[in-house]
């Protein structure tokens, strides 16, 4: 048989290439961190709700820093979360894009809803994945097993940074820190460093949202 | 000569034939001689292409990758990926398994993508250039301003591609990378990544073959390694179970089943003429004097097919079995023909039945001999095998009748009218009437479809596995696969262009991916120094151009560096850049496709050959003068045995145009047509009959017309010498006919439908000229 995988490998390990993470300051310390089921009793509540969410629609406004760039590049679009079926980004500026990520994989397609291609199918990226998925989510647990978190709040205003375990998963994701308000998630930063990092920054949100046929369609698997 | 002389010299005549034919065979090696592998049915010098590549693929490589999927105990939910490399590990010290690894060893992938990256400029910019230059040429512009418009359209590139998503995970490569050689590939690439989600819960090894799927060695001793390697896996991870699918499964299920058919197909046929025996014969275990006539038939054509052929394929003898309904209607002819008076002597009896016995075997075999025209290796070796079995039964009968006292079986007669009346002749009329009509309008009804399926047994549950396996590996529909092949790498790298340029325009928009895109045509490395010497200041162009659109190009130092290395490389080496210097490059990738990825590009058989990839289905195939086919070939093969049933069909109006000739030479234009009438009107019938019923014919149901046609001529030569005599049809042809009904008949109920084709064809037509030779003679007047 002809094995197409192969394509997907040799693929995957040209994507592969990115440099180790290095940590970045502020809130990653001792002090901060996080351990399910040692100092996490107080982060419940908050944890639940982020967690027990419904579907939403959000804006988006990402902002890329490139080391080589002098301004960042800046793509926007909308945010769509289902707990069930997963994270769907529409890129809507400057190109029209659908990035796509659940359990399965993930995937991007064209501004016409045609598939373009599967994300690489290699472990590391599969975790790399598998890990963005759990940090929209909530989901704490999962989390653990590959990332550090530190978390702080004041108020309603919270913070939450998670630092990817030293290991694969290192050389492929950078610390994500997501900082939001109450229930709601209001900015997401993966930074290697300040000149090279995407921040991104969520708009107006509404939950509860239920999508329709031909968006479910057109924005998930 | 006495009668004992007779005897003596017919028994020692038997005994040499036998001692001979038996001798010839004890000595053979039959799991060399004897072959199961459908591609030994396509002729070794094809005359398509695309066969003879898809043959040598499959002698090659291909045929030798097997998939395994170890699943996880039910009370594990991640995918057991120690017991995966435990597993690779223990093939890996068997010699039949060149190469074995799992799945999630990225070893192979990362060792590729080093190299890739750091011969980048060896590799993927001697193309860069050509692409450029080419679509500057579309500009009209004056090659004096070639390096700034080239300067800043690689900023504008730059600028498209970090505005798309997916650009981030390649932002590290872009400083060293800003023509976005690499990223451009892996996109390519990326485009056409399958997925290998399916396998949620099962680790994935691959493994290739070291010996041949299709050779014993292939088979029973592979499937001992890998109960053996599962067995040391379970022993450290118990629960672990194993899916696995390769050609040799197939290759071997389809052997046994074979066997067992001609097993059961020989015992019932063996049955079923006893039955028609007890019916007919009045002394039954004088029958058993026909046994060795159709045994020296068989022993004949087995001798003639293994000294003629070097490999004979077992369907040869699947079909051959239908060998001995022929065989029988000479002992029958001769055995039940009456002593005109007590105490005829043989040689008296056999004088008068020689010339009906030597017209209808000679004919036959004239007949069948035409067959060793076909392309077909099945074809030719099934001509051989019953010409010369048809001979042996002629020469047996004659020998071994010569031998017993009272070569005289005496048959039940069945009682039907002897004389034609009012009513039988308008019954046999009206009967007549209908065949002829149906005769006349079915064969416009039939539909012909070969498929290369037919000719092996189905097992549904090995071909779900394999679908289940390809699917876990990530091999999905909609997508097609091309081969390109050529005799060295440069040929095969510049056909892999021209299909690469005919695939663009005949699929415009659908991605296509091939690790041999990833070397440049030889055309294009040879070319590259003069085409760098033309972009002397590119550096500041680029330069200036990132300035200008918002970069900071001192960030570009370690893609200048590496540009100035390799001009300085290639300055020195310019007049030294070769064909070898080219081979050598391709040659070095080569070296880095390991494991699966070695599927991609490989050298076999002195061919080079490139895979590609293409983000569409299956649809029009390439010119053949590209070198490339796509895999989807099955169709092309079944167009190929269309080819060889026109090509067979040719064949058999020959040989039974001769069979016709020489009928009409011995026994005269009247008595020669009546003849004739029997076999042709039998063959339209039952294709009438066919056509009318909706049944698709194929092949074999043609080459059953033509054995039932050269049996029922004999019927009609039997019948046409009684009816001379005034005598009604003997009752030999309504045994022979009854016998070869039934065992064709058994051949009907086989689960190879080409043997089913062929065994319901000729029982059709045997049966149909049966009753014409029983009812003719009531048609008459008296």
């Amino acid at each position: 048989m002809i094995n197409r995988l192969l394509l997907l490998g040799f693929s995957l390990t040209l994507a592969a290439l990115p440099l180790r993470a290095e940590l970045p300051p502020s809130l990653i310390a001792p002090a901060y961190q996080l351990v399910p089921g040692q100092n996490d009793a107080a982060w419940q509540p908050l944890l639940a709700a982020l967690k027990a969410k419904s579907p939403i629609l959000a804006t988006f406004k990402e902002r890329r820093f490139f080391p080589f760039k002098k301004n960042p590049v800046v793509l926007t679009g909308e945010i769509r979360l289902d707990p069930a079926l997963g994270l769907s980004l529409h890129y809507q500026v400057p190109e029209e894009r659908i990035l796509v990520v659940d359990d399965r994989g993930g995937f991007m397609r064209n501004g016409k809803g045609q598939r373009l291609h599967d994300l690489p199918d290699d472990p590391r990226a599969q975790a790399a994945t598998r890990a963005l998925l759990h940090v929209m989510r909530f989901e704490l647990g999962e989390l653990a097993r590959d990332f550090s978190v530190y978390a702080a709040r004041d108020g309603a205003d919270w913070r939450f940074a998670f630092v990817p375990l030293p290991g694969p998963l290192a050389n492929v994701l950078q610390p994500i820190t997501v900082t939001g308000q109450d229930e709601l998630v209001r900015t997401l930063e993966m930074k290697k460093s300040a000149a090279e990092r995407v921040f991104i920054q969520i708009g107006e949100t509404r939950t509860h949202v239920t999508f329709n046929s031909t968006e479910l369609t057109r924005f998930f698997r | 000569m006495t009668p004992d002389h007779q005897t003596s010299i017919a028994r020692v005549l038997l005994l040499f034939f036998a001692v001979t034919g038996l001798s010839w065979l004890s000595g053979l090696n039959f799991s060399e001689k004897i072959s199961t592998n459908v591609a030994d049915l396509i002729p070794t010098d094809e005359r398509s292409p695309e066969i003879s590549l898809l043959r040598s693929l499959a002698d090659e490589r291909q045929a030798r990758v097997l998939l395994f999927a170890l699943n996880a105990p039910a009370s594990s939910a991640t995918p057991p990926d120690a017991a995966a490399t435990l597993f690779a590990a223990t093939l890996r010290q068997s010699p039949l398994f060149t190469e074995v690894a799992p799945l999630r060893d990225t070893a192979s992938h990362d060792a590729l993508g080093r190299f890739i990256y750091e011969r980048r400029l060896d590799l993927l910019l001697p193309t860069w250039l050509a692409t450029q230059k080419k679509a500057y040429a579309t500009t009209g512009r004056p090659a004096s301003d070639y390096t700034a418009w080239l300067a800043q359209k690689t900023v504008q590139s730059l600028d498209a591609f970090l505005a798309q998503p997916e650009a981030s995970a390649f932002q590290a490569l872009v400083k060293s990378d800003p023509l976005l050689l690499v990223p451009t590939l892996a996109q390519q690439s990326q485009s056409l990544a399958p997925s290998t989600s399916a396998a949620t819960g099962q680790a994935l090894v691959w493994a290739r073959l070291s010996v041949s799927p299709l050779a014993d060695e292939g088979q029973d001793p592979v499937f001992a390694v890998i109960d053996q390697a599962l067995s040391t896996v379970r022993l450290a991870h118990p629960g672990v179970t194993l899916e696995w699918s390769g050609v040799n499964r197939f290759a071997a299920d389809s052997k046994h089943r074979i066997r067992a058919e001609l097993s059961w197909l020989n015992t019932l046929s063996l049955l079923a003429v006893l039955a028609i025996a007890l019916l007919f014969v009045r002394q039954v275990w004088k029958a058993l004097h026909l046994v060795p006539v159709i045994l020296f038939a068989i022993l004949g054509g087995w001798v003639a097919v293994t000294l003629f052929f070097t490999h004979v394929h077992i369907l040869v003898f699947v079909l051959g079995a239908l060998l001995a309904g022929v065989a029988i209607d000479y002992g029958f002819y001769l055995y039940l023909q009456p002593p005109l008076r007590p105490g005829e002597p043989y040689r008296e009896k056999l004088d008068r039945l020689l010339k009906p016995l030597l017209t209808s075997c000679l004919t036959t075999v004239i007949g069948f001999s035409f067959l060793l025209l076909s392309e077909l290796p099945l074809i030719r070796q099934l001509g051989v095998f019953v010409s010369a079995g048809l001979l042996s039964a002629l020469a047996a009968a004659i020998f071994y009748f010569a031998q017993i006292k009272n070569p005289f079986l005496q048959a039940r007669v069945l009682s039907l009218p002897k004389t034609p009346t009012p009513a039988s002749r308008r019954l046999v009329r009206a009967l007549g009437l209908l065949a002829l009509a149906v005769a006349l309008t079915g064969p416009w009804f039939l539909k012909w479809h070969d498929d290369i399926h037919q000719l092996d047994v189905p097992n549904p549950a090995l071909v779900t596995n394999d679908q289940r396996l390809r699917t876990l590996f990530g091999d999905t529909e909609g997508r097609s696969i091309y081969i390109t092949r050529a005799d060295s790498l440069v040929a095969a790298r510049d056909r892999l262009a021209a299909f690469q340029t005919w695939h663009d325009h005949a699929f415009p928009g659908a991605a296509l991916a091939s690790v041999g895109l990833i070397l440049p045509t030889e055309t294009d490395y040879l070319a590259q120094p003069a085409r760098l010497a033309a972009l002397q200041d590119f550096e500041p162009r680029l330069r200036a151009a990132l300035d200008q659109n918002g970069y900071t190009p001192d960030s570009f130092a370690p893609f200048f560096q590496a540009w100035r290395q390799h001009l300085s490389v290639l300055s020195t080496l310019s007049p030294q850049l070769s064909t070898s210097a080219y081979t050598s490059l391709g040659a070095d990738l080569q070296a880095r496709l390991t494991g699966p990825l070695g599927m991609l590009f490989f050298t076999g058989g002195k061919q080079v050959w490139f895979l590609s990839l293409a983000d569409h289905p299956p649809a029009v195939q390439p010119p053949a003068d590209l070198g490339t086919v796509g895999t989807d070939q099955l169709q092309t093969l079944n167009t190929l045995f269309s080819r060889y049933r026109a090509s067979a069909l040719r064949l058999s109006l020959c040989g039974l145009g001769l069979i016709g000739l020489s009928v009409f030479v011995l026994y005269g234009l009247r008595r020669g047509l009546r003849i004739f009438m029997i076999p042709s009107g039998a063959c339209f019938l039952a294709f009438g009959l066919l056509g009318l019923t909706g049944h698709t014919l194929n092949l074999f149901h043609l080459l059953g017309a033509f054995l039932g046609v050269c049996l029922s001529h004999n019927y009609a030569i039997f019948s046409a010498e009684n009816a001379g005599r005034g005598e009604p049809p003997p009752i030999s042809i309504r045994l022979s006919a009854l016998c070869t009904a039934a065992s064709f008949g058994v051949l009907a109920l086989s689960h190879i439908p080409v043997v089913a084709a062929l065994g319901s064809t000729v029982a059709l037509i045997v049966l149909t000229a049966l009753i014409m030779v029983e009812l003719e003679p009531l048609s008459r007047k008296n």
